[in-house]
């Protein structure tokens, strides 16, 4: 059982939370962009484990993924480009009651912070880290990032991106001690919710790749379903 | 037994050979004792043969004997350079005093060097008085292999007209007839020749191995108290001196430790719980500390996968609790630039504790130098407002720590401590601190957020906040390192952008203004103003006193805020008809192709107290790799004195 779920067993006090009580600024991502519907899946979660929203830590680093902590009202920490996992860390360390999430998108997780990201999975502190992987970057308008697929165009290789994707469940299970290792995509939100919550309930580091689309940068660079 | 080489007559004083081991009670010839006021005395040797376990150990001694003592670490680069190469000397210099001792020194009375070539690795760095007596290992002497005789004979011809008295050692020969690997002995026959030398209590010295040794086998503390008397007896059958330092009493209980050590203790006393870093160069001896003990005091050290890792463990710690610190040097401190930014625009409080040491780049990873205080300060894109403080003696390490977690604290601000590895190694006693419970850290608030309070409930005038932590009921915000308001919402205007930046910085100054102007030491006016900071205090200090008694109207100010500067500067500096800072980092000197009084690169102190006062502040800075001794800062004096009638 995670500490987590402990903590809400203890709850001392008799408020109940909806999900209006963990809905922060209103989102600003593009209409049509995954992140909404992670976020719709995350706000759902907190409030059927009845997490206190003052007990509760989003980390995040830098991109459009990286806003998400400001659309939820809990506590968050909205960091440097690729670090969300270090502070994440230190945040654990040192008050292990707290509930705590990395929220990361793929240039933040499998480029810049690679680094954290692999020795992070391997002190498995326990932490609900989701990599928002919609394999471009969004933010900074249309470059390719090491999980856009081979031969999609972007400002950075117009030609067609040149390698073959980084895959970042086979780096993940790569890692010893890496204890949770998950994928999902937002667009199928039962499997999206389903694997949030056993990501919640685990005890140790839960991995959890969502894949995503980028409704202005790479439509069609997923499989059509 | 002592075999004397034709090469090394005349320059070579045998010590006259008693027959049959020499009882340590009665020694066997009789002794001269010297009774001074300090003496220096140097161990070197290969790396690996344990000079700096020998040195630590006498050092310690001699300070529970009541002694001054400054130990210096002379400490190659690599773990295993070649063996008998002047580059690879490894040991320390103990200074020695009757009373307190606040320096490395100028010249070494006494060496004890395990081969020629140690020895003149300290020969050519001019760090041995003309007259030192040199304890030397004889073996290379007669080895079987030829090259050796041959750089042995090289060596003596090198140091011949010196006038150094030097006594050889059979210390080879001696430790064999205890342990196989005279490598692993030999430190410990040199420990017990200095015990016999210097009058050390014996009973103190088998203590301090025991300590040294905790971790090693009883068998390895018997063989070491062995090697120690082995050496001893053979040096009172041999050598015709002693040397008697009194101490001058002292009732004050007194501890003895490295800066690095002052530093982890000063950190648990503080209260702070939670260190992270990445092993570097001359910082990493702190962890070493902190690691065998933190936990007992509820506290923690993470190794971090890189340096940057480590500042952001220590600032999501931080953000959600107590005060966190990482530690680190200068290669470190640029890779958490970013980290302390966002640090400063979240005003996260942070401890960052660098332990200099020569650059830029990878540079002189084990040698001291002053060179980041301009990197502490302004290594920043963006304006990002921090404190720096210098600790200027070992104790300071200890005391720095508190102060440095309690303004972090009060002022939601970065705190860097500039250390340096002067401080992080050498060994110094002093009063041992009582610790006062209002040192260590509240506990986090976590009680509920009245309505209305903002993350950065911006002070007006002051620009201080109260933080809200997360657990705070009805305090739930996203910090970020995006401009933003009091609220903690991402902010582009014009209005909140400068409100932000006017709040980080007036923090700064509200500190600056509870800050008392520094005192000069030597006179309150005079000629030339010297002006220091850090490790280099006691050199400074101690070449005031001896340039003053020369005749000189000199005097020193030392500072220990760099960021925001202690007040009344100006002031002080109008005393002096001449001020100049004396640095370990490099400037141009005047005269100097191409060098002029506009494009010069002048010493870091100099540069900032110029444009913080501007007062024509000179500079005397040196980057030798190895602290400043104070007869050079006593000649920098008379060659920056102003010429008489410029007024």
């Amino acid at each position: 059982m995670s500490s987590c779920s402990l903590h809400v067993l203890t709850n001392d006090d008799d408020r109940t939370f909806t999900l209006s009580d963990y809905e922060g600024a209103r989102a600003r991502w593009c209409p049509g962009c995954g992140d909404h519907s992670v976020l719709a899946a995350v706000e759902k979660l907190l409030s059927a484990e009845q997490l206190k929203p003052e007990d509760t830590v989003f980390v995040s680093g830098i991109g459009c993924s990286s806003r998400f902590p400001h659309y939820l009202k809990t506590y968050g920490f909205h960091g440097v480009h690729g670090r969300a996992l270090p502070v994440a860390l230190g945040i654990k360390l040192h008050r292990p009651e707290l509930a705590v999430f990395v929220v990361m998108g793929d240039g933040d997780c499998t480029s810049i912070g690679a680094g954290h990201w692999v020795h992070t999975l391997r002190y498995n502190p326990d932490l609900v880290v989701l990599m928002l992987d919609n394999g471009i970057y969004g933010l900074t308008k249309n470059q390719t990032s090491p999980t856009t697929p081979q031969g999609v165009p972007s400002n950075t290789q117009p030609q067609g991106t040149i390698l073959p994707p980084l895959n970042p469940i086979s780096l993940a299970l790569g890692v010893s001690n890496a204890s949770f290792v998950a994928q999902t995509a937002e667009f199928v939100p039962a499997h999206l919710y389903a694997t949030l919550r056993a990501a919640f309930h685990h005890r140790g580091l839960s991995f959890v790749r969502i894949l995503q689309r980028c409704p202005v940068f790479t439509r069609g660079s997923l499989p059509r379903r | 037994m002592l075999r004397v080489h034709p090469a090394m007559r005349g320059i070579v004083t045998v010590a006259n050979h008693v027959a049959g081991p020499a009882d340590a009670a009665s020694p066997g010839r009789p002794h001269t004792v010297h009774r001074m006021r300090e003496h220096t005395v140097e161990v070197v040797s290969d790396s690996g043969e344990g000079a700096q376990k020998c040195s630590q150990i006498f050092g310690a001694v001699s300070a529970k004997m009541g002694n001054g003592v400054w130990t210096v670490e002379i400490i190659p680069a690599e773990i295993q350079p070649p063996a008998r190469a002047p580059e690879g000397a490894s040991g320390n210099r103990i200074r020695l005093g009757a009373g307190q001792v606040t320096n490395w020194g100028d010249d070494t009375n006494l060496v004890v060097a395990f081969n020629e070539q140690v020895l003149l690795a300290r020969h050519r760095a001019g760090a041995l008085a003309r007259d030192a007596t040199i304890l030397l290992e004889d073996k290379w002497a007669t080895d079987d292999d030829a090259d050796i005789r041959d750089a042995w004979l090289q060596a003596m011809r090198e140091i011949a007209d010196v006038g150094y008295r030097v006594v050889t050692v059979p210390m080879e020969e001696r430790c064999l007839t205890l342990v196989d690997d005279a490598r692993k002995g030999k430190n410990m026959f040199a420990l017990g020749m200095l015990a016999f030398i210097y009058q050390r209590n014996l009973d103190l010295v088998f203590e301090q191995i025991a300590h040294t040794f905790r971790k090693k086998s009883d068998a390895v503390y018997a063989r070491n108290v062995d090697l120690v008397r082995l050496g001893y007896d053979w040096a009172g059958a041999h050598l015709d001196f002693r040397i008697e330092i009194t101490p001058e009493p002292n009732d004050r209980p007194m501890v003895v430790m490295n800066g690095n050590e002052a530093i982890g203790m000063g950190a648990i006393a503080s209260g702070m719980e939670l260190c992270a870093m990445y092993p570097i160069t001359p910082a990493t001896s702190v962890s070493h500390y902190l690691s065998e003990v933190f936990e007992r005091f509820g506290g923690v050290v993470h190794q971090a996968e890189d340096e940057i890792a480590a500042a952001g463990v220590a600032i999501g710690a931080s953000y959600a609790g107590k005060v966190a610190f990482t530690i680190t040097s200068g290669p470190g401190l640029a890779l958490k630039t970013e980290f302390l930014g966002l640090a400063v625009m979240t005003e996260v409080p942070l401890v960052v504790v660098n332990v200099q040491r020569g650059g830029p780049s990878t540079g002189l990873p084990t040698k001291v130098e002053q060179s980041d205080l301009l990197a502490a300060l302004f290594a920043q894109p963006g304006d990002a407002p921090r404190v720096v403080i210098a600790p200027a003696t070992i104790e300071e390490c200890f005391h720095v720590m508190t102060t440095a977690r309690r303004i972090a604290e009060a002022f939601r601000a970065v705190v860097i401590v500039l250390s340096d590895a002067n401080l992080a190694t050498g060994v110094q006693p002093f009063p041992r601190p009582e610790v006062d419970t209002r040192w260590h850290a509240e506990p986090a608030d976590l009680s509920a957020v009245l309505a209305g309070r903002k993350p950065y409930g911006w002070d007006e005038s002051t620009g201080l906040s109260r933080r809200i932590v997360p657990g705070q009921r009805g305090g739930m915000h996203t910090v970020t390192g995006l401009s933003h308001d009091e609220g903690s919402k991402v902010a582009y205007s014009a209005g909140v952008h400068g409100r932000g930046m006017a709040m980080r910085s007036r923090k700064i100054a509200v500190l600056s203004s509870l800050l008392t102007p520094p005192t000069p030491y030597g006179a309150e006016e005079g000629d030339l103003l010297i002006v220091g900071w850090g490790s280099t205090k006691g050199a400074i200090e101690e070449a005031v006193d001896r340039a003053r008694a020369a005749g000189l109207s000199v005097a020193s100010l030392h500072l220990r805020f760099l960021s925001p500067m202690e007040p009344g500067l100006t002031a002080i500096f109008q005393r002096f008809r001449r001020v100049a800072t004396v640095e370990i980092n490099y400037s141009d000197t005047m005269g100097d192709p191409y060098v002029t009084e506009e494009n010069r690169r002048r010493g870091q102190l100099s540069w900032l107290l110029r444009a913080q006062t501007l007062v024509d502040v000179d500079c005397w800075t040196r980057v030798p790799g190895e602290p400043l001794r104070p007869g050079a800062i006593v000649q920098a004096m008379h060659d920056l004195m102003p010429p008489r009638g410029d007024a």
